[in-house]
């Protein structure tokens, strides 16, 4: 093995939470020696396919307690309510910081930041950037990470396993994709960003990149994946694709039409739809802008009456943006126009966009604290990857590019703190568990092997084990069903055959590491959600409809374990919001 | 091992297609303004050689070949100047009243501008003539 | 023609292969992949990885034309391949290779670390004398303000126009198309003070005077950003500067 590497903070995952922790990091400590390690280039990071913008209260008309309340009901109240007031609280803070770095927000006429309405939300408070804002986000934070020289970045790195010794998370191993050199990556702290895992189902707004990897790691470093029941899907993707058709296009007044023409939302305690000429349309948290998981569910059901359009990539209904005319398509989703016309070939402008329900988003995710701090000492967590949680059972739109910054900082400052007041490693140790994990991988896929299975094989049947299984309505036989495949893939997994044994940048043997998280996370989906017997958020089965606080009011904790994850429950912290029925439409 | 292909060059990139022929065109264009002011050079010399010389100038300048030459100097200012007018709100965008100029009235404005000192040039030429 | 007739037909790919660990000289490997209507060569290459040749190699991830990484020579021309239909290049074959103008590490993959040093080189951030705190506030910008550089923040750093530019294939130390125009953005901000800082590099003979105004960047440019405008107006502006030097005075409004 080629000599190790040393840092105080490894953050691993160049999104938009891994560029927050860097930037946090480095401005509080700058003699910190801080590292980035990526599978990608950050400025290939899943970040930016984030359309619609980041939620803060700015305008004066807005409330914190507001903000805190819509994200508490969005989440069914399984959010832990002091975490989300930390959250809200500092969201405005992080939006104006990222405006001073340069994130060039739209704007009203008297220079002030421009905001616009979202999903679930009471008052308009999403910060955009026409309909581009996680792009400029990202791009934003990685220029701005540039003019902090003591950051080593290593891009196009793939970590694949913690170094733990000690009881204390003391690096990573990672394969060099350059050289397919594997390297120990030593750090006195490190902090997982490495995004969710909306790949281990068919049909997702994920790019290809987002395969659960840092779960995965801490999964199997003992570490628990929290309310991995709770997956999000977006009510508006292209069907075939799933590309995204951001909520902003709901939010600038867009409707939702059946075959029948009708809105049909009305029809799922959504509330009365005004004329799209009402000067008050859309309404906040009605309609259209009810919340996504309401929204994904009442399509299934509309598709269940038969009042869904048939395609060659299955049903769709109709996204309507023609009444908002071509020049403020234009303006505020242009994106979006662009998207339709080559992807689903029609012109908004002209129009309706087909769309449908697609996985999106991961509530769920490693345990961490409001810190970012999890139960591995030395080991930190944010973003998608981590559960802290404030998205509960469903995430409320517009949150979750805010958790990336509010949650980003934090874990980089108590991170590099922690790094600070733990200086030693033990290198022999470390160095041993890299080589072990050099030889497993090694053993595992670069011999040539007579017989084996395709990637490509297995991650198809364990996608479609997810969606049958764990989609938007789920039940106990389904879900048994579910486990019982992924158990059976796994094992088949130990038996791939890769076409190439090379080492120079072997995208192959990137795609089998990634297959071992989807299945880690598939496996923590499945467990958690058949272990779950009531309906809540996301979260919905039809063997048990109703919402039961009086046993589920508690975060699901997946263990691995041999077989069979264990399953666990803590309990959600409740502050000034009891848990109250969740309404939309009034 | 032969490890990462280097760079690679070609001479040929300006037959790449249309655009960069173009390119190379509007970059010989300034040979034929050279060209042009050797014409010119020549023409002061001989004015100042006297009405003889004049009046053989003159002539030279009927022959097929020059008209030809002046032909093909007329087509490459023709060309520079299309190209470049093109390309004037790529170097100097306007704004009236905050809000950007379109592209192609900045464009149209630089032809027209172009239009009308040929057409004072014309004038001033009949007038003279 | 409807999918189901185009179902059974199949069109030819080309592709560009190269292994760093065998290879001397690249070569080109034909394959004969499903003709879909909607299908994208990416879709196609993928369609290759996954069930006939795992050992292809290349750059993906959004699939939806905004992540920058799939970036290839499509028939010769510099494309995003999510974003390169099939149906465009039909009958075939469709000859696919890595962008020009870098070194290739392997098949489709190309060597960035030149780019990306550049790419910091242009000090693509917000340089301010005084930063304001944060408890007061934004920065105003208004949003004719905005659009002065709203245009040339859209770059997803593909590289396409660095495989346009002539300029760029044959003189490395050449910035080029896309990260000069990151910092005439920065330079055009209005909450942004960095602009000397960047004129050493900018203004340079590596700058925007190796640039001959070929203006195929911009022709290629998926998201519109205009790298070639970009660099004619701080020509402009770099020559205005020159002249205005041997003023006196400075003229109202040419100062910063």
């Amino acid at each position: 093995m080629a000599d190790d590497l040393q840092h105080d903070l490894l953050i691993v995952g160049g999104g938009g939470a891994g560029l927050r922790a860097v930037i946090a990091a480095a401005d509080a400590y700058p003699d910190l020696a801080v590292a980035m390690l990526s599978k990608g280039y950050p400025i290939r990071s899943h970040t930016l396919s984030a359309e619609g913008g980041p939620a803060a209260v700015i305008k004066e008309n807005d409330s914190l307690e507001d903000h805190i309340h819509d994200t508490i009901s969005g989440a069914d109240w399984l959010a832990d309510q002091d975490a989300v007031e930390a959250f809200v609280r500092e969201a405005p803070g992080e939006m104006v910081q990222l405006e001073h770095w340069g994130c060039p927000w739209s704007r009203e006429e008297d220079g002030s930041v421009a905001v616009r309405p979202f999903g679930g939300m009471r008052i308009r408070r999403t910060w955009y950037a026409a309909d581009k804002t996680g792009f400029h986000m990202l791009h934003a934070l990685f220029q701005t990470s540039l003019k902090h020289t003591q950051v080593t970045r290593y891009d196009e790195w793939f970590a694949t396993r913690l170094l733990v010794e000690d009881g204390r998370c003391q690096g990573v191993a990672a394969v060099e994709l350059r050289t397919g050199v594997m390297r120990v990556v030593r750090a006195k702290a490190v902090i997982l960003c490495t995004g969710g895992g909306g790949r281990v189902f068919p049909f997702t707004t994920n790019a290809a990149i987002k395969t659960g990897d840092g779960m995965a790691m801490a999964y199997r470093a003992g570490v628990a994946l929290k309310d991995m029941e709770f997956v999000q899907y977006h009510p508006t993707g292209l069907p075939g694709t799933g590309i995204l058709i951001t909520e902003a296009a709901r939010g600038e007044g867009g409707i939702l039409v059946n075959t029948e023409g009708r809105r049909y939302l009305q029809d799922y305690n959504l509330g009365e739809p005004l004329d799209v000429s009402d000067p008050s349309h859309p309404q906040l948290r009605t309609m259209e802008l009810g919340p996504r998981d309401k929204l994904s569910q009442a399509f299934m059901k509309e598709q269940e009456a038969g009042r869904v359009f048939e395609g060659e990539y299955g049903t769709y209904t109709h996204l309507d943006v023609r009444h908002l005319g071509e020049r403020l398509i234009n303006e505020r989703i242009p994106f979006v126009r662009e998207l339709a016309k080559d992807y689903a070939g029609i012109d908004p402008v002209h129009a309706p966009i087909p769309v449908r329900p697609v996985v999106h988003y991961m509530m769920g995710g490693i345990d961490t604290d409001m810190e970012g701090a999890t139960s591995l000492p030395g080991l930190y967590a944010a973003g998608e990857c981590a559960c802290v949680s404030i998205n509960g059972a469903n995430r409320l739109g517009s949150n979750s590019l805010t958790e990336l910054l509010v949650f980003g900082r934090r874990a980089g400052h108590a991170a590099a703190v922690w790094a600070q007041e733990h200086p030693e490693f033990d290198q022999a140790s470390l160095r041993a568990q890299g080589a072990d994990e050099q030889e497993r991988i090694a053993s595992s896929y670069l011999r040539p092997r007579e017989g084996g299975e395709r990637i490509a094989a297995i991650r198809r049947e364990l996608n479609e084990a997810m969606e049958d299984g764990a989609g938007v309505y789920r039940d106990g036989a389904r879900l048994q069903a579910a486990t019982e495949t992924i158990a059976e893939l796994r094992g088949r997994a130990s038996h791939l055959a890769l076409d190439d044994h090379s080492h120079s940048f072997n995208t192959e043997l990137t795609a089998a590491l990634e297959l071992e998280s989807l299945l880690d996370v598939g496996e923590a989906v499945a467990h958690s959600a058949l272990a779950r017997t009531e309906s809540r958020g996301s979260h919905q089965r039809t063997d048990h409809p109703e919402r039961d606080d009086e046993n589920f009011l508690r975060h699901s904790l997946a263990y691995r374990a041999d077989g069979a994850p264990r399953i666990e429950y803590s309990d959600v912290t409740i502050t000034s919001w009891p848990p109250a029925e969740r309404t939309y439409g009034s | 091992m032969p490890g990462p292909l280097p760079r690679r060059k070609s001479n040929a990139w300006w037959n790449r297609g249309w655009p960069y022929r173009i390119i190379l065109l509007r970059e010989l264009s300034a040979v034929a303004v050279a060209g042009y002011m050797v014409l010119l050079l020549l023409l002061v010399c001989n004015v100042r050689g006297g009405e003889g010389a004049f009046a053989d100038h003159l002539e030279v300048l009927q022959s097929p070949l020059l008209w030809l030459v002046h032909a093909i100097i007329l087509g490459f200012a023709q060309l520079h100047t299309t190209t470049w007018f093109r390309l004037v709100p790529k170097a100097m965008p306007l704004k009236l009243g905050g809000r950007r100029v379109p592209d192609e009235l900045i464009v149209a404005g630089a032809f027209g501008g172009w239009l009308a000192v040929s057409a004072v040039v014309l004038v001033i030429f009949l007038v003279v003539a | 023609m409807t999918s189901e007739a185009t179902a059974a037909r199949t069109v030819t790919l080309e592709v560009f292969r190269y292994h760093p660990e065998r290879d001397e000289e690249p070569s080109f490997q034909s394959y004969e992949v499903p003709y879909r209507e909607e299908w994208v060569v990416l879709d196609a290459l993928n369609w290759l990885k996954d069930e006939v040749d795992g050992t292809l190699s290349y750059r993906w991830s959004c699939r939806m034309g905004v992540c920058g990484s799939c970036g290839m020579m499509v028939n010769g021309l510099p494309r995003l391949t999510c974003n390169a239909f099939l149906r465009e290049f039909l009958p075939g074959p469709i000859r696919v290779e890595p962008l020009r103008g870098f070194p290739v590490e392997r098949d489709m993959v190309t060597v960035l670390d030149d780019f990306m040093g550049k790419l910091t080189e242009v000090k693509p951030w917000i340089i301010r004398e005084q930063e304001q705190p944060v408890e007061e506030g934004e920065y105003r910008q208004t949003p004719s303000q905005l659009a002065d550089f709203k245009q040339f923040s859209m770059c997803i750093n593909c590289m396409l126009c660095y495989a346009a530019c002539p300029v760029y294939e044959h003189e490395e130390e050449f910035i080029g198309p896309a990260a000069l125009a990151l910092a005439q953005r920065y330079n055009l901000d209005s909450r942004d003070q960095g602009n000397e800082q960047r004129q050493r590099l900018i203004w340079s003979d590596e700058g925007i005077w190796d640039c001959t105004f070929v203006g195929e960047c911009s022709a290629v440019c998926p998201k519109n950003v205009d790298p070639a405008g970009a660099i004619q107006q701080a020509k402009v502006e770099a020559t205005n500067s020159f002249f205005l030097s041997f003023l006196p005075f400075t003229p109202p409004g040419m100062g910063r």
